[in-house]
């Protein structure tokens, strides 16, 4: 597996740390360090994948993605120091895929390197394999026949009171429960004081299906209310 | 003369003006008068005469001596002969002065007659001896004919006395002699057929004509077989001239051919000696028929010389005027000053009083012209100066005051052009006028109220008073105007009640505008739309300035407030930059921390250095990170996602999520959250965060071993939750925990930002709580609150 990355950023220790970092992942590791080099990266060679920052000389890195967005489909992280709600969401509407906020957690960007790349690559088994037992939802699917959960199309391994949260939650997307009404529902029986023993699980199926635990994507906290897995339309 | 002072100046040429002016009208007027009516009759001018016995008075009163003395000599009373009644009848009386001398013998007549009590001047008519003893004799006479004593002028007929006996006539006669004979200014001589009747001069003095005068007379008058002859200073006069009588300048004597006398008087014989310096003599005598005499030459005798004084004096009067004229005509340019001067005292005076002055004299000056036309003896200066009567001698200074009352209004009205604004009833206007601008609203307020309880007392006092009235009045159409005019005050005063109202009830109005655009001004909003923002007064409103200084000041503070976000914005711009300028190389050093990490064949000690640059580089994100977020908050731009959510669940979960944090602290935490759930609105994620940071602040800072009180308290329409900690550290209570980058211990060395509970206050109030902290010894409270709903 000798997926390409392109990296681009106009700062080179970064650009070389990342490199660093891909490499070690096993990755080819192409560098740009601006918009324009990065087109023209693009246009020589064949790339899987794309890690652009934001503010960069002659060509910024929105101004990029949008220009890539119309000729290639592999997916692109925007990596940006600006770390607010709304410079996300503009760099998703600009056609990132992702979006990564500086100073990155190393572990964190190459899992998510590794998971955008799997389901780039391997697209078409994702779409095949999908069916009536399978629950699609970004990066997770979960098999209700099988109960198991897929994410990046590999098996998490969960435990039995994990998979019956997962199969709660996934088979109500974006529905809120409060801990009362999983714990009744996983566990069968009247609880007392249920926020902690579901918190506990809640925590542990995040450390295992989430690229960042600490910034879940996908299965949230709703605070003062309850929990639920984030229907994730992106992946689609 | 060299007049150094200014003021002098104008004063002295002012003076001179105005005594010039003065002077020169009123002794020029009536000389000029004089002149014209003296040339107009062909008479000579007043004064010019210095010698008495030449004016036409003296001449008259001696032809009526002789005619009474020819008429005594005859046989008859005297004034029997009048007017030529016992002249031969050829005599056509049409001559003017012969009226005009009947006219007056009549009036003399009847003002003696009449008013015999009245002053002396009543004999300033002439011949009142002559009229006393008519008056008189008409007293005795009455009784038999009643003919004398009427004014219709039958005595001057000359038949009138037909009626009386020849002892009635004798008596008259003797009567008139015995007032005539004191009067020692006319010597007389009355003799009929060689035999003196009457006479009050010794027998000796005077035989025959050619005679020396007795000392003292100087004007002998002799009628003797039908003719005069005159003798005046030793020489004759030629009384007749060309023998023919025809009215002018000729002596109404008769001897002329056409002018002869009765021959009955051929044996008469009449001479009367005039005096040279006649002096006054006076009779007056009680009793029946009360009579004044006095000497008709006496007074000829006055008139002329005071004719003479009234014609020197007019004369100096009009040099001096002249000579002040010229005076002045030098000094016209100080005298423009005094104008100035005068103007200004007189602008000084209230405009009605000026006018009614001014009135007052225009209408006393058009009363004394009208009487003076009327009744006034226009160009009576053939009498002299001693006959002008009281209107006549007003008429000038009345003409004078006329004059000068225009000078000054004309004056008044060049030097003050506001002249007519500048009195009561434009100070009542002024009083009255509530529009100006320039008076304070509580002053026109007033004013308007004052105004309309003034128009109520007086339409009150008015009606009350037409009502009263006409309980005097009987008359149907004089009730109907009383009551009437009773309803047109109070509809007045109603009207202007109502005006009142509908002004205050305006200004009301608008005062509400106003106050409600200063509650809307307090409450923050200051336009919004960039300036421009106006408070919806009318124009013309009396609070229009004011609602205008209101929209200045409201678009000033919505400038100040956008200059305000704008470097607020700056600010969390400046932040977000110097960030995000941190985080680059941050982004570096974290990442090449993380390869240093992985490294194996490290000494221990690098290895501790490497752990120390990882956690410190970590705080450093942190810090960026919760600096960013602080600003923001501060700002106001903090976004937020409101929603209904359980507290104490929230609360709940927050305790769950950190429960390994929990653990593995040396605290304990009791939390007592009721169990039914608590809604609030905020927002959950702040709201984690910020309670987050409180319990991470109470486990960082708490006492070994000690517990920490979570507790959730529903109070009413509000859920408080607060976190209950004792203190590591002694707290000092003055210090405001929530202030950026405070902390308990100045030393900071421990792990956190000192932004904690800085953005637990800006999120808690980002998301409409409350946020406040308690210090009670080492005891750290921090009670967050919020306004509960229904879910």
């Amino acid at each position: 597996m000798n997926e390409c990355v392109l990296v681009v950023d106009d700062d080179r220790e970064i650009v070389k740390a990342i490199a660093i970092l891909l490499e070690g992942e096993g990755y080819r590791v192409l560098k740009a360090y601006d918009g324009m080099q990065a087109l023209e990266r693009l246009a020589e060679e064949s790339v899987q994948l794309v890690l652009m920052d934001v503010m960069m000389p002659k060509l910024d890195g929105l101004s990029a993605v949008m220009k890539i967005r119309e000729r290639k489909n592999i997916p692109i992280i925007v990596l940006s120091a600006k770390s607010e709600e709304t410079d996300k969401v503009l760099g998703l509407s600009m056609g990132a895929d992702d979006y990564v906020a500086k100073p990155y957690n190393p572990a964190e960007l190459a899992a998510r390197v590794k998971s955008h790349l799997r389901r780039y690559t391997s697209l078409g088994d994702i779409h095949a394999g999908t069916s009536a037992d399978e629950i699609v939802n970004g990066r997770l699917r979960y098999h209700t026949k099988e109960r198991i959960l897929y994410a990046d199309g590999e098996a998490v391994r969960l435990t039995a009171t994990e998979t019956k949260i997962v199969e709660l939650l996934m088979r109500n997307l974006g529905r809120i429960f409060p801990a009362e009404e999983i714990y009744s529902r996983v566990w069968e029986e009247e609880s007392f004081a249920p926020e902690n023993t579901v918190m506990v699980h809640i925590r542990r199926i995040r450390e295992k299906i989430e690229l960042n635990p600490k910034e879940p994507e996908y299965l949230k906290v709703v605070w003062g209310i309850g929990y639920k897995i984030e229907k994730v339309e992106k992946y689609h | 003369m060299v007049i150094k002072s200014r003021k002098w100046k104008s004063i002295i040429s002012f003076g001179a003006f105005f005594l010039s002016i003065s002077l020169l009208l009123a002794n020029g007027l009536p000389l000029v008068q004089e002149i014209v009516w003296a040339l107009r009759n062909g008479v000579p001018m007043t004064g010019m005469e210095q010698d008495y016995q030449n004016t036409a008075g003296f001449r008259n009163q001696m032809e009526e001596y002789l005619a009474d003395f020819l008429a005594m000599a005859a046989g008859e009373e005297p004034g029997a002969f009048g007017y030529g009644g016992y002249y031969d009848s050829d005599v056509v009386v049409e001559d003017g002065i012969l009226e005009n001398y009947i006219t007056l013998a009549v009036e003399g007549t009847q003002t003696s007659g009449a008013d015999v009590s009245g002053d002396v001047l009543g004999s300033l008519f002439g011949n009142s001896v002559t009229a006393t003893a008519v008056a008189e004799q008409s007293a005795d006479a009455t009784s038999e004919n009643g003919v004398y004593g009427t004014s219709d002028g039958s005595a001057a007929s000359g038949g009138g006395a037909q009626g009386l006996t020849d002892a009635q006539k004798k008596a008259a006669a003797d009567k008139f002699h015995e007032s005539m004979c004191k009067d020692r200014n006319l010597l007389y001589r009355v003799s009929y057929d060689g035999e003196v009747l009457y006479t009050n001069m010794a027998a000796t003095k005077w035989r025959i004509w050619g005679d020396k005068l007795p000392d003292g007379y100087n004007f002998a008058m002799q009628y003797q077989g039908s003719h005069v002859k005159i003798e005046k200073d030793g020489k004759e006069i030629d009384v007749y001239g060309d023998g023919y009588y025809d009215g002018g300048d000729d002596w109404y004597v008769p001897g002329y051919q056409n002018f002869t006398a009765d021959e009955a008087l051929n044996k008469a014989e009449v001479v009367m000696f005039a005096a040279e310096e006649p002096r006054n003599y006076t009779n007056i005598r009680y009793g029946r028929g009360t009579s004044i005499q006095s000497s008709s030459l006496y007074w000829l005798y006055e008139d002329t010389a005071q004719s003479c004084v009234w014609l020197h004096r007019k004369i100096a009067g009009l040099v001096v005027g002249a000579a002040l004229f010229i005076l002045y005509l030098r000094m016209r340019r100080d005298k423009r000053e005094a104008d100035v001067w005068i103007g200004a005292i007189t602008g000084k005076i209230w405009f009605e009083v000026k006018l009614l002055l001014f009135a007052v004299i225009v209408v006393f000056a058009g009363i004394y012209t009208v009487v003076d036309v009327t009744y006034g003896y226009v160009g009576n200066g053939v009498w002299g100066y001693a006959y002008e009567s009281s209107l006549d001698s007003a008429r000038y200074p009345v003409l004078l005051l006329l004059l000068w009352s225009i000078y000054f209004a004309v004056n008044d009205i060049r030097r003050n052009p506001h002249t007519f604004w500048r009195g009561l009833i434009s100070r009542f206007v002024g009083v009255a006028e509530t529009k100006s601008l320039s008076l304070s609203f509580s002053k026109r307020m007033v004013r308007r109220f004052v105004l309309v309880v003034l128009v109520g007392v007086l339409c009150g006092v008015g009606a009350v008073i037409f009502v009263t009235l006409n309980y005097n009045h009987f008359y149907q159409y004089t009730e109907a105007l009383y009551w009437g005019s009773a309803l047109l005050a109070l509809t007045v005063f109603a009207g202007m009640a109502c005006w009142y109202l509908v002004k205050t009830k305006r200004q009301a109005k608008d005062l509400d505008l106003l106050v409600e655009t200063i509650h809307v001004i307090h409450d923050g909003d200051y336009g919004g739309d960039n300036m421009g923002t106006k408070t919806a007064l009318p124009e013309d409103s009396e609070l229009a300035a004011a609602a205008a200084e209101l929209d200045d000041i409201r678009n000033g503070m919505e400038a100040a407030v956008e200059e305000r976000m704008k470097s607020e914005r700056m600010k969390v711009e400046l932040v977000a930059n110097v960030s995000h300028d941190i985080k680059t190389p941050l982004t570096s050093i974290i990442s090449y921390i993380q390869f240093l990490k992985q490294e194996e064949d490290l000494p221990e000690h690098v290895k501790d250095y490497i752990r120390i640059l990882d956690e410190k580089s970590e705080r450093l994100n942190n810090m960026v990170q919760d600096v960013f977020s602080v600003s923001k908050a501060a700002s106001g731009q903090l976004p937020v996602e409101l929603e209904t959510l359980d507290f104490g669940k929230l609360l709940r979960q927050t305790l769950a999520d950190m429960a390994e944090e929990i653990e593995r602290s040396s605290v304990t935490i009791k939390a007592q959250l009721p169990e039914a759930p608590v809604y609030i609105r905020a927002d959950g994620k702040r709201m984690y965060r910020v309670f987050q940071n409180l319990v991470q602040n109470a486990l960082r800072y708490s006492l070994d071993g000690s517990r920490v009180f979570l507790t959730l308290q529903e109070n009413g329409r509000t859920a408080a939750a607060s976190i209950k900690n004792t203190s590591k550290q002694e707290l000092s209570g003055d210090k405001d925990f929530t202030e950026r980058f405070v902390r308990g211990d100045e030393s900071r060395t421990d792990g956190g930002s000192g932004l904690g509970l800085s953005i637990a206050r800006s999120f808690t109030e980002a998301c409409g709580g409350a946020f406040q902290i308690e210090t009670i010894a080492d005891l750290f409270v921090v009670t967050v609150e919020f306004a509960r709903v229904e879910e």
